[in-house]
């Protein structure tokens, strides 16, 4: 450590001059990249950057070119709607209704066509798939669960409703 | 320190509001109580559509309140709604008793309550699944509710074949038929396992149902027309 201050301390002595065209020859003796003004920072990055721009367009492309050709199914599915008839025979009858799970048991949602020539009244609903409970309601106050169903469930409330199964044959 | 200071009033606020709602007296009126059920994942147009089908019979809102409890009830045990506010609709637009309405959806609620402890119990498929068990749940309740036999319900879950959970929800929904179409038990349970074996989906399910009904309705035995079911159906 000693030995590095006594250095130190001669050279800050050391009264001679250096030649006037020193920094000149020495500028002259570094290679010219050393001396030449440092490129910008797009220059310096543009090797990776390029391939790298062209990769992220190309997906983007890509990605809105996928949302544009299948819409549909990235959105949720709509519902597949099957036609079902309903019919009651009351020939007698004044008005005859349909509730059902489908519409909420909402009385005057639907009201049955007719009655036709012999008696019959009708109705046709589209559903979704699934399963329903429905009864007829006829003149306000009868209710009526449909004599054709093939399945009847008790209501809890000492009748009984339809029941139907509706799926798409198509589907199948 | 400032931002600390506005989060405590802020939290003060929030507390005081919290207490000073009537949260615990229920709803004051019709709109607080539509405000209710409109949390309980039905429609606005059946919640509505309720609300002024109580507010026609001349239901007090601390009546359809009540009348409304079990919905609350199955909402906060996680099991399905919808269809026990079905069943009130349904009360409420055949004019049935407003206690009778109460009890159906009472029933209907242990009936739920009893599927989802089933449920929970089958092998790898158990408890919290998300959104997933809804239907089987639902259709499994509702087949309780007609009268199936748990016993068959317990079999068919326990059963070592296909556990997909929307297969075990259609099964449930044919075993509802089946036994309100008059069918055994024991012919139920068979007729389920084997459908569940044959990793049927809805449709074909419904199309071997539909195979069995015929047959038995030309008077023919179980036995013989189960003996020719796939041969028919293909």
């Amino acid at each position: 450590m000693k030995k590095h201050d006594e250095l130190i301390d001669r050279l800050q002595r050391h009264g001679t001059k250096a030649p006037e065209d020193f920094e000149t020859r020495v500028m002259d003796s570094l290679p010219a990249w050393r001396t030449a003004p440092q490129p910008g920072w797009w220059c310096r990055q543009r090797p990776w950057m390029i391939p790298a721009l062209a990769g992220a367009t190309a997906m983007l492309v890509v990605m809105l070119g996928i949302n544009r050709v299948r819409p549909a199914a990235e959105a949720p599915a709509a519902a597949q709607l099957v036609t079902f008839h309903f019919e009651l025979h009351a020939p007698g009858a004044d008005q005859v209704e349909l509730l059902g799970t489908f519409n909420n048991w909402k009385p005057g949602d639907i009201v049955l066509n007719g009655p036709d020539a012999s008696g019959h009244w009708t109705a046709t609903v589209d559903l979704p798939e699934g399963r329903y409970e429905y009864i007829f309601l006829v003149d306000g106050e009868r209710w009526i669960a449909d004599p054709k169903a093939a399945t009847l469930r008790p209501d809890g409330f000492g009748n009984v409703n339809a029941v139907i199964q509706v799926y798409d044959e198509n589907n199948a | 320190m400032k931002t600390m200071l506005n989060i405590l009033l802020l939290g003060a606020v929030i507390t005081g509001s919290a207490l000073a709602a009537p949260g615990g007296h229920g709803p004051r009126n019709w709109s607080e109580l539509k405000g209710k059920n409109a949390c309980l994942g039905v429609t606005t147009e059946q919640v509505d559509q309720t609300m002024d089908v109580c507010r026609l019979r001349g239901l007090s809102v601390a009546d359809a309140d009540r009348l409304l409890a079990p919905v609350y009830a199955a909402k906060a045990e996680n099991l399905p709604v919808g269809c026990i506010y079905e069943k009130i609709d349904e009360g409420l637009a055949k004019q049935v008793g407003i206690t009778n309405i109460l009890m159906a959806a009472e029933a209907r609620l242990a009936c739920m309550r009893q599927a989802k402890v089933m449920v929970s119990m089958i092998p790898e498929v158990g408890e919290g699944h998300g959104a997933g068990p809804a239907m089987l749940l639902e259709n499994t309740g509702m087949a309780l509710e007609s009268g199936l036999d748990p016993e068959v319900v317990t079999n068919v879950f326990q059963h070592n074949g296909h556990r997909k959970l929307g297969r075990l929800a259609h099964a449930m929904e044919v075993a509802e038929t089946l036994h309100l179409e008059g069918f055994e038990d024991e012919d139920i349970r068979r007729v389920l396992i084997d459908f569940l074996d044959r990793n049927l989906n809805r449709h074909e399910m419904f199309r071997a149902v539909g195979v069995l009904k015929r047959g038995l309705a030309k008077g023919l035995d179980f036995e013989t027309v189960y003996a020719t079911l796939w041969i028919s159906s293909r």
